[in-house]
């Protein structure tokens, strides 16, 4: 009887801990957009050097969405962005590709503009700043000009 | 699941590209070669040895020959975003004013310092409404990369932003006027960049 109490109780512990970490990992772990609650807009970049499907996407520093796919289109890059519903993106609005501080994350951030007319789901933002080659502009400092 | 997507998205990039291509083959060289026609005459007139000593005649003939070029009412609204709307249409007017002259005098003394750089036309990319010429200003030991945004109105094709070394000017002011604007007023933008004017005409007048 007593063997059995302590396995019983054993097993409920570590079916407690299995449970705990699925939790957890579920929740520390990149979520996987449902579908639901977001729509698609695309950007053509010249170099997104480092940025990656499920880069987060920012306003003013607030993640609104995520990148869901990267493609070459034309020489350049087309990238695919998943944003949340309700945010309303402005004709004019300009999608930067930036890193979280100088050599961080590649992210994208978005300068929301002031165009009455919204780009549309599926539609395609067409003011766009890639990314910086800070390495290049380094070294122009440091050599200067001649 | 974006590799079921990909034959799919390549084929519109394909239907999109041989339908915009005649209409894109047809304007390509014109766009290029309007903007090619200004930047040559603005480069002449820096050249130009009887402006050598008025620099304020200099800068007026720059002035005229790229106001119709520049589509100022553009960059402006686009600088001030979501502020723009809440302006009445006297501030509107008196910001585009003042925001040319800001741009005119921030890269006046730039242009003048033009010293027989080579200009490579890259290429030409047409959307729709919007263009972008890429252009490559050739130094010594390197180059910088200039790329020109044109909206066309009509029949022109007007400046409305620059990208320069992968930067541009429109999103750099607009971050620059919404910080302000979020953290005083419009009328304290107004008075920051009229301060800026002055400071950089003073300075250019010392020269």
């Amino acid at each position: 009887m007593k063997k059995k109490g302590i396995e019983l109780t054993v097993g409920v512990f570590v079916l407690i801990g299995i449970l705990s970490l699925s939790w957890l990992s579920f929740k520390l772990g990149k979520k996987e957009l449902l579908g639901g609650g977001y729509y698609s807009v695309y950007a053509d970049f010249e170099s997104i050097s480092g940025l990656r499907k499920n880069g987060e996407i920012e306003i003013a520093g607030v993640v609104i969405g995520r990148i869901n796919g990267v493609a070459l289109a034309d020489g350049m890059a087309r990238v695919e962005m998943k944003i949340r519903d309700g945010i309303e993106l402005p004709e004019d609005t300009i999608v930067s590709v930036k890193s979280r501080g100088l050599i961080g994350d590649k992210i994208i951030s978005i300068s929301l503009g002031g165009s009455a007319e919204l780009i549309p789901p599926g539609g395609v933002i067409i003011e766009t700043e890639s990314a910086v080659d800070f390495e290049a502009l380094l070294s122009q400092f440091i050599f200067g000009d001649v | 699941m974006i590799q079921k997507r990909l034959p799919f998205m390549a084929m519109l990039a394909v239907c999109f590209l041989v339908s915009v291509a005649p209409l894109a083959a047809a304007e390509a060289t014109a766009i290029t070669e309007d903007l090619k026609y200004v930047v040559d005459q603005v480069l002449l007139v820096v050249a130009d040895p009887q402006f050598k000593e008025d620099k304020k005649a200099r800068r007026a003939r720059i002035r005229e020959i790229i106001g119709p070029k520049f589509n100022y009412l553009e960059m402006g609204k686009r600088s001030l975003a979501r502020n723009w709307k809440k302006l009445s249409a006297e501030e509107k007017k008196e910001f585009v004013a003042l925001f040319a002259k800001l741009l005119e005098n921030s890269y006046a003394s730039k242009i003048e310092s033009y010293k027989d750089e080579k200009i490579h036309y890259v290429s030409e990319v047409v959307k729709g409404k919007y263009a972008m010429v890429k252009t490559e200003v050739v130094r010594k030991n390197d180059s910088l990369g200039v790329d020109y945004k044109l909206l066309r109105k009509g029949d022109d094709w007007r400046i409305y932003d620059f990208i320069i070394e992968g930067v541009s000017m429109v999103r750099n002011y607009r971050s620059q006027f919404s910080k302000i604007i979020r953290k005083d007023s419009f009328a304290k933008l107004m008075e920051q960049m009229s301060e800026k004017v002055l400071k950089l005409e003073a300075q250019i007048d010392q020269e």
